[in-house]
């Protein structure tokens, strides 16, 4: 909201414009931006949700003159002839409406607009002058905070009715094309044959002053804050009457806010003033907070006496009983919405006081906290993956249609069911997601396009089904090599063994035993190249998958020339408990090492011909490794390197028989499919 | 051949010795079992009183000889060798390394564990929560009541089921006190938050945030402060500028807000594009927890305080990555995650 400095000063003392801008910072009117304009400076200040009362000059002036005692300034009233509203002329017929007030106004042939200096908290606003009474109005409710509107007398059809609208009736709003139907149930002004205006929001085109309005009824009331939010809400009318009322107005600034508008009018613009009526059943609660003066020093670090602490409560409009040890404060109706708790007064001295005049302390500790094992986790794995060359990213948690499309996924996929956004501003946002492999690939792409190709990056992330759960997942992807590419040193391609690899490795860190198996049953198993991908086990289940990205679906995203990894694992499975720690006294005998390599055609996994060789091994092998592969035209050679470990001595011919039994194992399982490389 | 001669013939051949076998060949045959020195020796025996000691000085002198210049000779051969395979062995160096090269983690998560390493200090351990949420854990039970405005200062992602996602971390601090785990409580909620707004730079569907609550009789809005002043100091050093100002949340009572002196202008340039003038960069919020708080979850709010702050990470790790948005630190552009990462190196 914009306020005018020069015109803030009619109201209450203010320094220079950058101590103005401090001082209102530090009492909680929070200057967005400030511009030296032909008017003086204009401060655009965000208003707090809670505070109506903000919402005008006298709102401001009040919480300076908190801090710094100088006098406030209240703008000049007319005295109003008020009456009580008979039946006839006014009707409050709900509760939802706490005061109604109408005051009569005559415009004569001597009126004229309101000088362009009175208007200026206007102009600086950017609100456009219109006429005399709707800048009146507009004025009183810059000033002193009380929205009001003009009615043409001669528009309306007997009383006027404030009451809840009814099932299918409909009201022309001012600034819109046609009338509309209004939600049965909304506080409407009303008379006898239209709805006048939407209460506390907006009036209505039927009932409007015209250039040809002489008579004028102008209405300034109070409602329910909650009655104006729907309404406003419903009708998708964020008016600025709107918005003060629905953080609670002050019931007694009805019958102000109508003097300030017959004043104006009156001395500005030769209007006559004719009597003003009141109706509606609202009483002040006077509601009462008492204060425990020595809590709250000690609550918020002052040492104010018992009357200073008055003094400066009675500063913000409070009215305050003063005995030694306590206060028994009494609410001001512009702040019953707001104000409810010992604490809430508290607030309101340390603003007085000032947010930084007071001591910082902090408490004593007993002992620090460690972090959980959930937590060392997901640093252990990070550190893994940092370490080769990983970056972590966050992609959204949600993406639109078009993403699962691509992922080509049709209806009856069990894939296709997601969380629906009910009201995302944004298409992007429309679907949660339920899968994170399309965010990896838009990520791949990414970097792609800004010829980066060689990528590593993980995500510790969530997925959600369509049951509303959520499940935590850590998601990598690599892609070009698996290291470097370094001058002379081009490395090998980052494919599914590298990340198998890197498994292997998180595995260790963790001492969790994960497992390499079949990927079936996986929801991601269908994404990857299914003669490279595998399933990632822990106790019999499945947690996880990995392989290479299917190429169809890198067609699908358009990645060409790509051979992209992907690995995916419930981080549950990550949390559970490490393996203990099995230590093995290191041997004083040397191992005995024997080679033997086959040549495996495609089909046959070189696990399976190691599960042979370790079946028919005897109880002195201690590992056998795969140290060479070599791509032959039909097949692969792989060569397995056999160590033997005994505790007694071990012969050259010990080793060799029991390489022996174990080759002649192989080949009784694969006869000819494997052969044996010389 | 006597000794004269024999020197005479050892000094030629070790001239032409060029390599450690060679002054090894000549060592065994100067030196050895069958040499004329150790022949020499033998044979003092057989000589008379006057003729041994003379002839034993010469044949002494001889070995000393023979030896020292051996050794002088493999020496130099020896540094020779070096000096030439140091020679033949100049790397570039002036190309670049080759080792494999580390990744990061996110800013995010960076500002986050310095965030949680000042935490645990002071006792705090960390809680997790859902991100779909309902609107009891996320409005109602933090004092934010429907038809309330406070409802719009967040706007809202609302999902089937009257679910919604949540919009800050509080909700984490709400599930926490429901529990009524024993006093003090000292929790610490961080991770994903949403909004339904239009993104921009500015402005994210997805951010993160970083919250905390402390729960025990007796704390005090000074208390507040200095654990505020702890963390803030912890992320952002020791030399800057820090202020309180009143703002409203709704689930704390004073609510407070933390600012920065601006780090680029110090609050000397009206005309600061990062501060835009205001001399001052909020970074975070909090406040005592709210009376209506306590009171939902069954605690006496006239014995037990609490402080509750929150920090938007985002926030930080751009002000520490140099970035002038927030938006990059969510796309995966990898170039900007190593230039972020490098820093300048």
């Amino acid at each position: 909201m914009k306020f005018l400095l020069e015109h803030l000063r009619t109201h209450v003392a203010m320094p220079e414009p950058r101590e103005a801008r401090e001082l209102l910072d530090d009492v909680g009117l929070e200057v967005k931006s400030a511009d030296t304009t032909d008017l003086g400076t204009v401060f655009n200040v965000e208003i707090l949700a809670n505070r109506g009362d903000h919402y005008c000059y006298q709102g401001l002036a009040r919480e300076v003159h908190g801090r710094t005692g100088s006098p406030l300034h209240f703008p000049e009233l007319r005295k109003l002839d008020v009456h009580r509203a008979d039946d006839t002329r006014v009707r409050v017929e709900s509760p939802k409406c706490l005061v109604y007030t109408v005051t009569e106004l005559f415009r004569t042939d001597a009126s004229k607009p309101l000088p362009s200096e009175v208007i200026a908290p206007l102009t600086a606003a950017d609100v456009h002058s219109i006429n005399a009474p709707v800048d009146a109005s507009n004025l009183t409710n810059f000033d002193i905070g009380q929205p009001t509107h003009a009615f043409d007398a001669d528009r309306i059809d007997g009383p006027i009715i404030i009451r809840e609208s009814r099932k299918g009736e409909k009201a022309w709003m001012l600034f819109t094309a046609e009338a509309v139907e209004i939600p049965e149930g909304t506080l409407v002004i009303a008379d006898n044959s239209k709805i006048l205006g939407i209460a506390g929001v907006i009036g209505c085109v039927e009932s409007g002053i015209t250039e040809k309005t002489t008579r004028i009824l102008l209405e300034s009331a109070c409602f329910d804050p909650v009655a104006v939010r729907i309404a406003s809400r419903k009708l998708d009318q964020p008016t600025d009457a709107a918005a003060r009322f629905m953080r609670g107005g002050d019931p007694t600034l009805p019958i102000v806010g109508a003097a300030r508008v017959a004043y104006l009018l009156e001395k500005y613009c030769g209007y006559q003033v004719g009597k003003a009526y009141t109706a509606g059943d609202w009483k002040n609660p006077q509601r009462q907070i008492e204060v425990d003066v020595a809590h709250t020093n000690r609550f918020i670090g002052t040492q104010l006496s018992h009357l200073a602490m008055a003094e400066r409560l009675t500063r913000y409009g409070f009215t305050v009983e003063v005995e030694v040890e306590k206060l028994t404060v009494i609410v001001p109706p512009h702040r019953l919405w707001d104000v409810q708790f010992e604490a809430d007064l508290a607030e309101e001295l340390l603003k007085s006081v000032g947010y930084n005049n007071t001591p910082i302390t902090l408490p004593h500790v007993e002992m620090g906290a460690l972090p959980s094992h959930a937590e060392n986790v997901i640093d252990g794995v990070s550190e893994v993956l940092v370490a080769e060359g990983f970056y972590e990213i966050f992609t959204d948690s949600f993406y639109g249609r078009a993403t699962r499309d691509r992922l080509g996924i049709t209806e009856g996929d069990p894939l296709w069911p997601h969380i629906e956004m009910q009201n995302s501003i944004e298409r992007n946002y429309s679907l949660m997601r339920n899968n994170t492999i399309a965010q990896a690939l838009d990520a791949l792409a990414t970097n792609i396009n800004n010829k980066l190709s060689n990528v590593k990056m993980y995500e510790w992330a969530r997925i959600y089904p369509p049951d509303l759960s959520e499940q935590a997942i850590l998601w990598m992807l690599a892609n070009g090599r698996d290291r470097g590419p370094f001058w002379g040193d081009k490395g090998r391609a980052a494919d599914a063994i590298y990340l198998k690899g890197i498994l292997e490795q998180v595995r260790l860190e963790l001492r969790v035993d994960l497992q390499i198996g079949s990927s079936d049953g996986h929801r991601m198993e269908r994404f990857l190249h299914p003669g490279r991908r595998a399933g990632i086990h822990l106790g019999g289940r499945i947690v996880g998958v990995f392989g290479e990205i299917h190429p169809s679906l890198l067609q699908r995203f358009d990645i060409k020339r790509q051979r992209p990894v992907y690995l995916e694992i419930e981080t549950d499975a990550l949390f559970v408990p490490p393996l203990p720690r099995v230590y093995t006294e290191p041997s004083s005998r040397q191992p005995v090492e024997r080679s033997v390599a086959y040549a495996i055609p495609p089909g046959i996994a070189a696990g399976e011909v190691r599960d042979v060789l370790v079946s028919a091994a005897p109880k002195f092998l201690r590992e056998i490794r795969i140290v060479d592969l070599f791509e032959l035209p039909d097949a692969h050679a792989v060569t397995f390197e056999i160590e033997y470990l005994s505790d007694e001595a071990l012969t050259g011919e010990e080793a060799n028989a029991a390489t022996d039994a174990m080759i002649a194992a192989v080949q009784k399982q694969f006869g000819d499919r494997v052969t044996q490389r010389t | 051949m006597n000794t004269a001669e024999t020197l005479h013939a050892f000094r030629a051949e070790l001239r032409a010795a060029e390599t450690p076998e060679a002054v090894q060949e000549l060592r065994t045959k100067y030196l050895g079992k069958k040499s004329y020195v150790k022949t020499a020796l033998k044979s003092l025996g057989g000589m008379s009183a006057e003729e041994r000691p003379k002839f034993a000085k010469e044949i002494n002198d001889a070995q000393q000889e023979i030896e020292r210049a051996l050794d002088d000779a493999a020496a130099r051969i020896a540094d020779a060798a070096v000096a030439k395979q140091i020679e033949s062995e100049w790397q570039d160096l002036s190309m670049p390394g080759i080792a494999q090269q580390r990744g990061a983690i996110h800013p995010l998560t960076e500002v986050h564990k310095s965030a949680m390493n000042v935490m645990r200090r002071l006792g705090f351990v960390l809680a997790e929560g859902p991100d779909i949420e309902t609107p009891y854990y996320n409005f109602d039970a933090l004092n934010i009541p429907e038809n309330h405005p406070a409802r719009d200062m967040q706007d809202t992602f609302w999902l089937p089921n009257n679910t919604l996602l949540r919009s800050h971390t509080t909700t984490v601090q709400a599930r926490v006190l429901q529990k009524k785990p024993p006093l003090p409580i000292k929790v610490v909620a961080a991770g994903r938050v949403y909004r339904n707004e239009a993104v921009d730079a500015t402005h994210l569907a997805m951010f993160h945030q970083f919250e905390g609550i402390w729960v025990e009789e007796g704390l005090t809005y000074g208390d507040l402060k200095g654990t505020l002043t702890e963390i803030a100091k912890s992320i952002y050093g020791e030399d800057h500028a820090f202020r309180f100002k009143p703002k409203y949340y709704p689930y704390t009572e004073p609510s407070v807000g933390m600012d920065l002196q601006c780090t680029v202008c110090g609050a000397k340039d009206p005309n600061c594009p990062t501060c835009k003038g205001a001399g001052w960069i909020t970074i975070l919020g909090s406040g005592m927890i709210h009376p209506k708080v306590f009171i939902e979850f069954g605690y006496d709010h006239t014995k037990v305080s609490g402080i509750a702050f929150g920090i938007g990470t985002a926030r930080i790790a751009s002000q520490a990555s140099g970035l002038t948005t927030l938006k990059p630190l969510y796309d995966q552009d990898l170039r900007v995650h190593r230039t972020v990462h490098r820093g300048g190196m």
